[in-house]
């Protein structure tokens, strides 16, 4: 009786539904992204893109994606840490980090829970440096104009962000002031609440400079001179902006993008995922993904990207301290 | 002044204000910010300070046009069930699934409402929950958890 | 320019990029009548499908999606409560009176004609004026939108008539604490969330919105199911009315229109305000515009009152789409994903945008038009037929409208806490409605309460913690002084006017 209605209900679904293979096989082959966000944001399309690309490009049959929404990505987070679903995998990005330091400020009882630490790193795979930028009128013309009115009269620099205190866009600016010599925490930061208004404000006139991701800004080049990036030398994409290294202030900050694993993936499945995602960035599918978002390789596997996460943690739990952020 | 029960909701009112001023003074801003004139903590302290003044008004402040609601007219039970349906609904959704979740509390609510023809309910139910599965699932793709049939077998 | 409007009517009139217009409205409107399925998932679900497209049919095809969407969204607010698209829970406020005094077909009908007459005037201030009207999207600061917000807020006048004031005041309060729930959007800090993650990205408007609107009214309707007097007035809703519109609505009409237009088309353009906005402000200002006999009616089916936010929604669309292609800055979540579509696209908007990429520029503006045509062909004669979901019997809509409400919650997060939360609030909205408690100042307040509050405090961070921001510029001084005229002009005419007291 049971195995007919079985039978029944699965002939319904079959016909509507998209089937997928339900045996697990040695090799890889099918993928589920958990985002920790909702669709439309830069975690989802991040999943999408990636998954769009493995599977056109043959990596894999198929890849399916959950959004998972809460708590600023928690939620997935502890989702992964604490199911240990099969099969599946994470998206994350710098915001990660600065969760394993500030341990979201009370939302987490014991040590270790909700950290990079606590889960697998794969791989990470794409990347945006920050940005410094001003309004294209704007009479400073370098970051060196910046730092030289702001330590004439500190309070004429207002620096726009398109988040919160503590955030990622603050962190950019923030480093960039501590190179060249000025205390960050002195420094006004005027956060929005997203990237587009924090613009907007810059090209109102409220603010002076606006510290965000070089992504955020590609879209308006015409309207704002960007003064410098975070990068380690001059990006292919935006070949006119210089890098704030080489006017003098060696500043390095990648906002990465990249792919963890539940702590119970053998170690085996964690190193072909992590090669499936380094070979595909040399297939055309992946390019036409990559330029459509126009984001940034960085390829960052295994160990290496794990001792990345450390060094991040470091310099980043430093500089928070010193804003008085944690 | 007389007693109603528009003065017991803004009674209930006035004590959730009180508790939310009480929690905004409890509100941990940065140190940077403690000195600010306006910070994290501001506009919810006089927004408590707000909520227990108009309240406070109201319970005072004779009614000008008092609201009484008979109670024999009122659907208690069937309107608690409802509600238990739900709460059971969104407990389900995720463990069971999409799915039997949605289906069965469609099946429940039509028949707590008085509905009691079967084939009606049988049709805006299983195969209708299937049909809108499938344009979310299948055509938009969106991702709906649903254990159940993955288990059986049909959803990866 | 007419070289341009001729190159974009071209383009838009191509067969496939009618095509593609068709499908997106059809496809935005079911999507955007789904509650929790707004035009930014509905545009975000399109990207795909847009990849293989050239870059001016892609954009047609999602700005065909996105009208569709915010026209989807205003037939469930006026039939059933329950606005599929933030910037529909205005239409409800007038609409869905309408429609519980068996007007329904015309409420639908007064939706689409304004809809359409907002859309299609302001596509023509975005035709002639794009360029220069950068200059307005740039000319609000922080103080400005602060000053917006409190405009804004007066509305809550328009439901505190006899003898609500306090009432509506509660009300707006509790719209206001439950908008400070979450991560503080200037310092990050925790606000009422106690300890709970779930709570640390702040209540969804969308939840707050579907459990008072569409939930409360759903179980209001169940609990009242035994009074007399309800039970007469639920049969006339099976008469679905005819969707003409009279002579002297039309009347009506055509005064709130062009004034709603305007006003939505220039809050649709400051990138910090939006399409919900809009739709509030001008609910707001039209009450402050009419007669003292229609202001009566505002908030119990006011012809006016329906009309003036389904024509700033509309008109706000098309407004954001200038800061949009003239300065590459997204006003809203929605215009961000077009923005991301735009540079996969290889386009670089910007006011250059018109001499690089003229076709796109042209036919994104010729496309509105035809897709207000299509929009209105699509929905007049379906009325009728959308209106009779009114009739099917309770025991099938009231499960209907649960299912959707729950369902809409769990596709935004996917999380079962939202669910509860939502269960919790629209009990609780249920017993304040019972009583006579209004639900709108709630929402108007949840809306515009966290966005004012973040631009006071941004305000007094760029002035260094001085209110001399309140009258240091010219335009944040006249946004202040209507205000206060307003304010004035609305405690004149509840204590001396009338002589009645409103408390």
């Amino acid at each position: 009786m049971f195995n007919n209605l079985k039978k029944l209900i699965s002939l319904v679904f079959a016909t509507v539904l998209l089937t997928s293979i339900s045996s697990t096989s040695f090799a890889i082959d099918k993928l589920h992204f958990i985002i920790g966000g909702g669709a439309g944001g830069g975690w989802d399309g991040t999943a999408r893109g990636t998954g769009e690309a493995l599977t056109k490009a043959g990596f894999l049959k198929s890849a399916s994606y959950e959004n998972m929404s809460g708590g600023g990505g928690g939620k997935a987070l502890s989702y992964i840490i604490n199911t240990k679903p099969e099969g599946t995998v994470l998206v994350q990005s710098t915001p990660l980090v600065l969760r394993s330091i500030t341990r979201h400020k009370g939302y987490v009882k014991g040590s270790g829970v909700l950290s990079y630490k606590d889960v697998k790193p794969i791989a990470g795979v794409i990347g945006d440096y920050g940005a410094i930028a001003v309004a294209k009128n704007s009479p400073y013309k370098n970051f060196k104009d910046v730092v030289d009115a702001y330590k004439k009269d500190p309070k004429s620099i207002k620096m726009a962000g398109g988040s919160v205190r503590g955030s990622m866009d603050h962190l950019i600016g923030a480093l960039a002031f501590q190179e060249a010599g000025a205390n960050p925490n002195n420094v006004v930061y005027v956060p929005y609440d997203a990237g587009g208004k924090a613009l907007a404000g810059l090209l109102s006139g409220e603010t002076q400079i606006l510290s965000t991701g070089l992504g955020e800004v590609m879209g308006a080049r015409d309207q704002v001179r960007i003064i410098g990036i975070t990068a380690p030398e001059r990006v292919g994409d935006a070949p006119e902006v210089p890098t704030l290294k080489e006017q003098g202030y060696d500043v390095q900050f990648v906002n990465w993008r990249g792919f963890f694993a539940p702590k119970s993936m053998p170690s085996g499945d964690v190193k072909k995922i992590a090669k499936m995602l380094g070979d595909v960035q040399k297939t055309p599918e992946w390019e036409t993904v990559r330029k459509r978002n126009a984001w940034v390789n960085i390829y960052n596997p295994g160990s290496k990207f794990d001792s990345f996460l450390k060094k991040q943690t470091k310099e980043m739990t430093k500089l928070m301290k010193k804003l008085g952020v944690i | 002044m007389k007693i109603n029960s528009v003065k017991i909701i803004s009674l209930l009112f006035f004590v959730l204000s009180a508790f939310y001023l009480y929690t905004a003074h409890q509100i941990q801003v940065f140190a940077f910010d403690e000195g600010a004139p306006f910070n994290a903590k501001t506009f919810p302290i006089y927004l408590g300070y707000a909520g227990m003044f108009f309240s406070g008004l109201k319970i005072v402040l004779p009614d000008q046009k008092p609201v009484e609601v008979d109670p024999t007219y009122l659907e208690f039970k069937k309107t608690i069930l409802l509600v238990l349906t739900m709460v059971v609904y969104g407990a389900t959704i995720l463990k069971v699934g999409f799915f039997l979740s949605t289906s069965l509390f469609l099946v429940f609510s039509y028949y707590f409402l008085g509905e009691r023809r079967w084939k009606f309910i049988l049709i805006f139910s299983f195969p209708f929950v299937a049909i809108f599965m499938y344009l979310l699932h299948g055509v938009l793709a969106v991702y709906l958890r649903d254990p159940l049939l993955k288990y059986i077998g049909i959803m990866g | 320019m007419i070289e341009g409007i001729l190159i974009g009517l071209k383009t838009a009139l191509s067969f496939q990029n009618l095509m593609m217009v068709m499908i997106g409205c059809f496809a935005g409107t079911i999507i955007g009548m789904l509650p929790g399925l707004g035009p930014m998932t509905a545009i975000a679900l399109m990207i795909p499908i847009t990849y293989g497209f050239d870059p001016a049919t892609g954009l047609i095809l999602m700005a065909g999606v996105y009208y569709g969407a915010v026209f989807g969204g205003s037939t469930s607010s006026i039939l059933i409560n329950a606005p599929g698209v933030p910037g529909t829970v205005a239409t409800s406020f007038d609409g869905y009176p309408m429609a519980q005094q068996g007007k329904a077909g015309k409420a639908l009908a007064i939706a689409a004609y304004s809809s359409f007459a907002g859309g299609t005037i302001s596509a023509i201030f975005l035709l002639i004026a794009a360029p220069s009207l950068s200059k307005v999207s740039l000319s609000f600061r922080s103080p400005d939108y602060f000053g917006l917000m409190i405009l804004g807020l007066t509305a809550v006048a328009a439901f505190s008539s006899k003898g609500n004031f306090l009432k509506a005041m509660m009300m707006c309060v509790l719209g206001l604490m439950l908008a400070s729930v979450g991560q503080d959007t200037l310092s990050d800090i925790p606000r009422f969330t106690f300890n709970n993650m779930n709570l640390s990205d702040g209540i969804s408007f969308v939840l707050v919105v579907m459990a008072t609107f569409a939930m409360s009214e759903a179980l209001t309707i169940i609990i009242k199911g035994n009074d007399p007097s309800k039970a007469a007035k639920q049969i006339s809703l099976t008469d679905l009315g005819s969707i003409k519109v009279s002579k002297e609505e039309t009347k009506q009409m055509a005064v709130t229109i062009p004034r709603s237009s305007i006003l939505g088309f220039i809050i649709g353009v400051l990138p910090g305000a939006g399409a919900t906005i809009a739709s509030f402000l001008a609910y707001g200002m039209e009450r402050n515009f009419v007669k003292s006999a229609e202001k009566e009616k505002f908030g119990k089916g006011s012809v006016q009152g329906l009309s003036a936010p389904e024509t700033a929604n509309n008109a706000a669309c098309s407004g954001s789409f200038v800061p949009l292609l003239t300065l590459g800055i997204p006003g809203s979540g929605t215009t961000a994903v077009m923005l991301g579509a735009l540079l996969g696209f290889g386009i670089q908007p910007g006011p250059r945008l018109y001499e690089t990429n003229p076709e796109i520029f042209w036919s994104v503006i010729m496309s509105m038009y035809i897709g207000m045509v299509v929009l209105l062909i699509l929905n007049l004669p379906l009325i009728p037929y959308i209106a009779r979901i009114l009739a099917v019997p309770r025991t099938f809509l009231i499960p209907m409208i649960l299912f959707f409400s729950v369902t809409g919650i769990y596709l935004m997060s996917f999380n079962n806490f939202d669910i509860f939360l939502m269960i919790g609030i629209a009990v609780i909205a249920t017993i304040l409605r019972l009583y006579d408690f209004p639900m709108p100042p709630l929402i108007l307040a949840f809306v515009l309460g966290g966005l004012m509050e973040e631009n006071l405090r941004r305000s007094l961070l760029i002035s260094d913690g001085s209110w001399s921001f309140l009258w240091n510029r010219p335009l944040t001084l006249c946004i202040m002084i209507t205000i206060v005229l307003i304010l004035i002009w609305q405690i004149y005419n509840s204590y001396f006017k009338k002589g009645n007291s409103r408390v």
